[in-house]
């Protein structure tokens, strides 16, 4: 069911944004019929894990071939609206002990909040799963969960949550996790030195706080840095570069509005909240991220690729200095939104489309 | 004397535009008494700022909602004429407007549309305002039936 389509990138550009070239690219759907996919992996031989929001994990070979479609018996999964699975990343000795780390909704509709479990990759699916964290507190509502994990140089990993959508002001609340980064060792401890371990009233767990909804995080080894970006609501979407124990700001310092046309907060900037490096108004929805570091497409190198699903695209961002100079908008001919984008071992680029008939489509050079 | 459809129409609009503008404000102060806490209050040019951002974006999306709730209030007291009393015009208008807004959040992606909804203060007095266009919607009618 591979079916291919020679296609020339188009440029899309807003009037601050400048490209280099035209990079032409082909696009190559692996897989179909999948069911709101919303993120992906590669294991060290080749195969992807691939999770749907409705619960399913499917492990694919590079082809886009299903060795299997096993839907996890994580504790307490809660599929309604945005809840659902979520992330998964192998953990950093997975060579030696086939672990992963899976993010996910649990609870019921009245009581919820993002899980994380771990659990050992096995030829037919996943043995061992232990639920090794859960945000507090529990709230009600299936909206914003954020759900992503990274893992940082020291194996320690970094998971992205959502402020619950209802609780806005508490991303502001250092006691709880809502709106937060939390920090965690791959085991479900609290790292000892998170940069707020130990200080009365603040959860040990936080990494960074006042966000809104995070879908987007990766580590760039090369340059250091943590990169992650967020949901705004109508307007003030956000790519940060997060630091241990800083304020981004949500819900005081925001460029958004409310769905209904309200002000949120009078307040775009706000002394001791760290600014954006970059974002976008109206929203593009940014889903996944990630940092293409492949050699198939040498003028991509370095560049940061955002997965939108209102803007139904992924924006292409240069850097210098940790600063976007300049955004390409690509991959709209597909008018597809767009949930995950990943950078394959392969040198290619990897999109997964958030609908219930999603596709896995591969990028490659044209020629 | 009767009073006519265009009687009615003539003191729905009033009411309406009473309803949205005492709505807008009260989604502006709910919004910023939220933000005021974490940000160490909000000085009174922000605070008229926001009012009037909210007058102007805010009111898009509450007039039809108050529209709607009007209208239907205007029916009852139209088919059952033993409602027509300022209490109960005032009770009818807030009841209305908490089944809409109950609908909405059912059939609405988010959890509550509105924010200041969220809170069981704030979602009283968005009743409120509606109760007080409820009330200016039967005070003019009667005007007219008075004044002819």
């Amino acid at each position: 069911m591979v079916k291919q389509a020679l296609l020339l990138a188009a440029l899309s550009l807003s009037p601050a944004v400048l490209s280099d070239k035209v990079q032409s690219y082909q696009l190559t759907v692996l897989h179909s019929q999948l069911h709101y996919p919303w993120a992906l992996v590669f294991l060290p031989d080749g195969d992807m894990l691939l999770t749907e929001r409705s619960g399913t994990l499917k492990r694919l070979s590079g082809d886009g071939t299903e060795r299997f479609s096993i839907r996890p018996q994580l504790p307490q999964l809660l599929q309604a609206s945005q809840a659902g699975l979520q992330d998964i990343a192998l953990m950093p000795d997975f060579a030696q002990n086939a672990g992963v780390v899976i993010s996910y909704a649990c609870g019921t509709l009245t009581a919820n909040n993002t899980c994380l479990a771990s659990a050992v990759l096995t030829d037919n699916g996943l043995s061992d799963i232990k639920r090794i964290f859960q945000a507090q507190p529990l709230k009600s509502g299936a909206a914003h969960f954020g759900g992503r994990i990274a893992f940082l140089p020291d194996n320690s990993l970094v998971l992205t949550l959502g402020d619950g959508f209802d609780y806005r002001e508490q991303a502001q609340n250092p006691a709880n996790h809502l709106g937060k980064i939390v920090r965690l060792n791959a085991d479900g401890s609290v790292p000892q030195d998170n940069p707020f371990a130990g200080k009365p009233g603040y959860a040990a767990e936080i990494f960074s706080l006042g966000h809104r909804n995070v879908q987007g995080i990766f580590y760039d080894a090369p340059g250091q840095t943590l990169y992650s970006h967020e949901h705004g609501p109508r307007g003030g979407d956000e790519l940060n570069i997060i630091t241990a124990g800083n304020n981004y700001g949500w819900p005081v310092a925001t460029y958004g509005i409310d769905y209904t046309g309200a002000r949120i907060s009078p307040f775009t900037t706000f002394t001791t909240m760290q600014d954006a490096i970059w974002g976008w108004t109206p929203s593009i929805a940014p889903a996944g991220m990630t940092l293409y570091r492949g050699e198939l497409f040498p003028d991509w190198q370095g560049n940061i690729f955002v997965a939108a699903l209102a803007a139904k695209s992924v924006s292409r961002l240069q850097l210098e200095n940790r600063k976007v100079v300049s955004e390409q908008v690509l991959f709209t001919e597909l008018k597809q939104r767009i949930r995950d984008v990943r950078s394959g071992p392969d040198g290619a680029l990897y999109l997964l489309t958030d609908s219930d008939n999603g596709q896995l489509i591969k990028v490659t050079p044209a020629n | 004397m009767a009073v006519t459809f265009s009687n009615r129409l003539s003191a729905l609009l009033p009411a309406l535009v009473l309803t949205t503008v005492l709505a807008c404000i009260t989604q502006s102060a709910f919004n910023l008494a939220a933000i005021a806490p974490l940000s160490g209050g909000i000085n009174p040019g922000d605070i008229v700022a926001t009012i009037w951002f909210d007058l102007r974006h805010f009111s898009l999306t509450y007039a039809p909602i108050a529209l709607i709730n009007l209208s239907v209030v205007a029916l009852v007291l139209y088919v059952l004429p033993a409602t027509r009393r300022y209490w109960l015009a005032a009770m009818i208008g807030a009841a209305l407007l908490y089944l809409m807004l109950l609908l909405i959040n059912a059939i609405a992606p988010m959890p509550t549309l509105i924010a200041a909804t969220r809170s069981t203060a704030g979602l009283i007095s968005m009743l409120l305002c509606s109760s007080a266009g409820a009330l200016c919607y039967v005070g003019l009618v009667q005007r007219r039936v008075v004044h002819g």
